[in-house]
């Protein structure tokens, strides 16, 4: 063959080899996993590992039975967390089982369960643990993290096909101030969208380090996401009363009480006056009512403060203010706040007990 | 609730028990007196009996209670309560109190402090006597003695907890949200979407509950309501709805739960502070269309469909609605597909577009969206208010069903990638080709210029090259012969 001939047709065979190596290498990498082959040779069977199979995972009330994924749920109320899983290599294969709860923060994008780090009140994860073991028992279920009511003896497993396909229904209580979460009206299928709302996914793993995480329903592609009802208690001991005898024109206190309060969201903790103090027939005006600074060194109350009137547009302000919250705890499962008054009475103020309602109220706004 | 209607409602069903045990306390600590016996029950108005873990009963500190004593044959004389901490101050209201039913006189007293009984809520028919009294709330906490006599003789002796008053409530709130049909009556309630009030007295003191609205007050309740929340009770409470007819319209309702400890007891000192609880929650009445998104800018309501499907190529038609006080500017933009029209009446309109509302009726538009795009678009309702200048958007999601993938970007970048090697290579091919070609075209050039030869004298010019070629071969290898001469002369052959 002539070089004029062969020259080119060798570079061209090299080129056109090398864009054929190419195509095919981008076929290969697009294209999908199915495919037979066959072919001789020594006859010999390897056994894969299988991923497991999450069939089911759903958040039940535990009356109806009704599912409660994308709707709201209540602090200190009891629900069941459903889950069905399935090992194709036998149930011993699986490692570790975990239904995650968390609050994604209210942030565009979402925060994941690893990120939000914010406290007990705002994320949650049961947990199972196996090694080894061919049928799974209440006891290898934990609550890891969380203020959450959990026990693990109330869990109900359900053999499915025995040594491969196990369901469990697993009692959970959400805790006083785990974080409120408006209503997910908007959760969608392609991925966490509701912002403010607590999302859940539940994640298999098993001994090939096969790591499934199940994020939406497996029917209808919703992602599961959740709300949490607003929560707010207060609890205290006794009532305010000054029980020292007092002269006109001298002032008595009353003695403190402490006052528990729960607020699953940022709050505002205030007290005020309905009415004037009275003995049924003679009076002492509520301005002569003070907030002591010393009912609690930690609140707002820096000095002693009266009221400027009777009802709510009067309020003292423990915590937070009239524009501004007190923030959300994350951690823990209620606060307090000491609380103590003093009474000035006027001079002329005829003797009796003189009596007044007062409020004390906690506010989500 | 008041202290009448609250006596007698409510029996436990350990008061037999109780009351088995307190006879036979008697009976043990009470020999002397077995002609006459007594059956005695210690409560809260209103509310059955409790008793701690030992089955002594509970008085609970500041809280009127009524204890009702049984005798087992009428008597004529006085009958006496006593309830004192062993071990505490007499005539203390912290420790001791003395409670008289003085027979000869018909009068019910307290001796020592002359507070801590209701005489008007007393009575008695000869055998069976009902005390209404009370501890003072500073009263000492702890296991009290609680003595019965009469006519100066104790006939029953028993240990009672003293407990101090604890209010504590918790209320849990849903998003409470109720949507009903503009122009049409309506009740509804809050079950159906499990929304509800929850109220919870873990504390040991009855609590009346209320729970107020600061508008649409006439058509707001509780489903079920009670106005008292027992110690340790735990209820759910739904709101019902009741709407006459209205045009659409969207109302922010502000709720508010107060409680209040009932049945104090007035305290002894110069001052008391009786507590309220209050928390708000809040509930939202959105009058507007089934299965549409009501949202509310001014005095005007908007309606569309949160999201409408649509098959890719297809166009997709809905209808919204405008309501309102003020006229406005409606300006509407499709992304992700087309905008065919905005139809009012028949007749399209011309964006952006102002339109005359009413608050009474409903301004419908008709909106078409042809589906040019596979994925997910967006039309996006742009109202700027004409009377207030206030503006908002609001969108609707446009699914589309099927049309071409988009491929996903790894893939495109692989694509983009390939196709620029594609075209490197066939850059490359061609210029290989193209230098070729140019050295040919000169080799073909040079040979003209030396004189245009037959086929002749070109085959012998190249026989001479390739004689040329031997000799060179054979100067080189110094052999006369070899495969390369063999080849050349086959080469020849085959000419």
């Amino acid at each position: 063959m002539s070089d004029f001939v062969s020259v080119p047709l060798r570079r061209s065979l090299v080129t056109g080899f090398l864009f054929f190596a190419l195509v095919l290498s981008l076929g290969q990498a697009l294209a999908g996993d199915s495919g037979s082959s066959q072919g001789g040779g020594t006859v010999g069977v390897t056994v894969t590992n299988q991923a497991p199979v999450v069939t089911r995972f759903d958040i039940k009330d535990s009356v109806t039975n009704a599912s409660l994924m994308g709707s709201q749920l209540d602090v200190r109320t009891t629900y069941w967390v459903w889950v069905t899983v399935f090992d194709e290599n036998n149930w011993s294969d699986i490692k570790q089982l975990d239904v995650n709860f968390w609050n994604d923060g209210g942030v565009n994008p979402e925060k994941t369960y690893y990120q939000q780090i914010g406290g007990a009140n705002l994320r949650i994860n049961l947990t199972y643990a196996n090694s080894g073991s061919n049928a799974p028992t209440t006891g290898q279920w934990s609550l890891g993290e969380g203020n959450a009511n959990f026990t693990s003896s109330s869990i109900g497993i359900y053999t499915i096909t025995a040594n491969q396909r196990y369901g469990f229904k697993i009692p959970f209580e959400l805790r006083s101030q785990i974080r409120q979460a408006n209503d997910p009206v908007n959760s969608g299928t392609t991925g966490y969208d509701d912002l403010g709302s607590w999302n859940a996914q539940f994640v298999a793993l098993d001994n090939g380090n096969n790591n499934v995480t199940q994020r939406a329903n497996e029917t209808s592609g919703v992602y599961y996401e959740f709300g949490v009802f607003k929560y707010t208690a207060i609890a205290f001991v006794n009532t305010w009363t000054g029980t020292a005898p007092v002269a006109p024109g001298a002032s008595v206190t009353t003695n403190t009480r402490t006052i528990s309060h729960v607020s699953n969201a940022p709050y505002k903790l205030s007290v005020y006056v309905t009415s004037t103090l009275s003995d049924g027939t003679d009076t002492i005006a509520v301005t002569n009512m003070i907030v002591t600074a010393a009912g609690d060194a930690n609140d707002a109350i820096t000095t002693d403060t009266a009221f400027t009137g009777a009802g709510p547009v009067n309020a003292i302000y423990l915590l937070g203010s009239s524009s501004t919250t007190q923030a959300f705890d994350p951690t823990g499962n209620a606060e307090t706040t000491g609380l103590q008054f003093k009474v000035n009475v006027p001079l002329g103020t005829p003797a009796g007990t003189y009596t007044a309602s007062i409020v004390v109220k906690v506010e989500q706004p | 609730m008041g202290p009448d209607a609250a006596k007698g409602s409510r029996v436990h069903p350990g008061l037999p028990l109780l009351s088995l045990f307190l006879i036979v306390g008697s009976s043990f600590l009470a020999p002397t007196v077995q002609a006459t016996t007594a059956t005695v029950t210690i409560r809260m108005l209103g509310e059955a009996p409790t008793a701690n873990a030992n089955g002594q009963p509970i008085w609970i500190a500041g809280i009127w209670h009524e204890v009702f004593a049984n005798l087992s044959a009428p008597t004529s004389g006085s009958v006496e309560i006593a309830a004192f901490l062993p071990g505490g101050q007499p005539k203390t209201i912290g420790a001791d109190y003395d409670w008289l039913y003085d027979a000869p006189n018909a009068s019910w007293t307290d001796p020592y402090y002359g507070t801590f009984l209701r005489s008007d809520l007393s009575a008695t028919d000869g055998q069976h006597f009902d005390f209404i009294i009370g501890l003072d709330a500073e009263a000492i906490p702890g296991l009290w003695t609680f003595r019965v006599a009469v006519g100066g003789s104790t006939i029953l002796t028993e240990t009672v907890e003293v407990q101090a008053p604890l209010l504590s409530y918790g209320l849990s709130a849903a998003d409470f949200t109720f949507q009903v049909e503009p122009y049409a009556s309506a009740e509804v309630t809050s079950q159906a979407s499990n929304q509800y009030l929850r109220a919870s007295n873990d504390g040991n003191v009855p609590l009346r509950m209320r729970v107020s609205f600061d508008v649409l007050q006439t058509h707001l309740s509780l489903v079920n309501p009670s106005d008292i929340a027992h110690p340790q009770t735990d209820s759910r409470y739904y709101v019902r709805l009741v709407m006459d007819p209205s045009p659409p319209e969207v109302v922010d309702v502000n709720g508010l739960s107060q409680v209040s400890v009932v049945n104090v007891i007035p305290s002894s000192g110069s001052t008391q502070l009786v507590p309220t609880v209050e928390q708000p929650f809040v509930l939202h009445v959105l009058v507007g269309r089934s299965g549409y998104a009501v949202r509310a800018i001014g005095n005007v309501v908007f309606q569309t469909l949160d999201s409408v499907s649509v098959d890719y190529g297809a166009i997709v038609t809905w209808q919204v609605y405008l309501t309102g006080g003020q006229n406005v500017s409606l300006d509407v933009v499709a992304s992700g597909g087309r905008l065919v029209g905005v139809v009012s009446s028949g007749t399209r309109l011309a964006l952006p577009a102002t339109l005359v509302l009413s608050p009474e009726s409903e301004y419908p538009l008709t909106i078409q969206v042809e589906a040019t795009m596979a994925g997910t678009g967006t039309v996006t309702f742009s109202l700027h208010l004409l009377g207030t200048g206030d503006s908002r958007t609001f969108t609707t999601s446009v699914r589309v069903n099927g049309g071409p993938t988009p491929l996903p970007s790894a893939v495109s970048y692989l694509w983009i990638v390939g196709s620029a090697l594609a075209a490197a290579v066939f850059i490359l091919m061609s210029l290989s080709q193209w230098r070729h070609r140019g050295r040919r075209e000169k080799a073909r050039t040079a040979s003209e210029k030396r004189g245009k030869k037959g086929y002749n004298s070109r085959r012998r010019a190249r026989v001479q090259g390739s004689r040329k070629d031997a000799n060179r071969s054979r100067e080189i290898h110094g052999t006369n012969g070899g495969s390369g001469s063999r080849k050349s002369k086959g080469a020849r052959e085959s000419r």
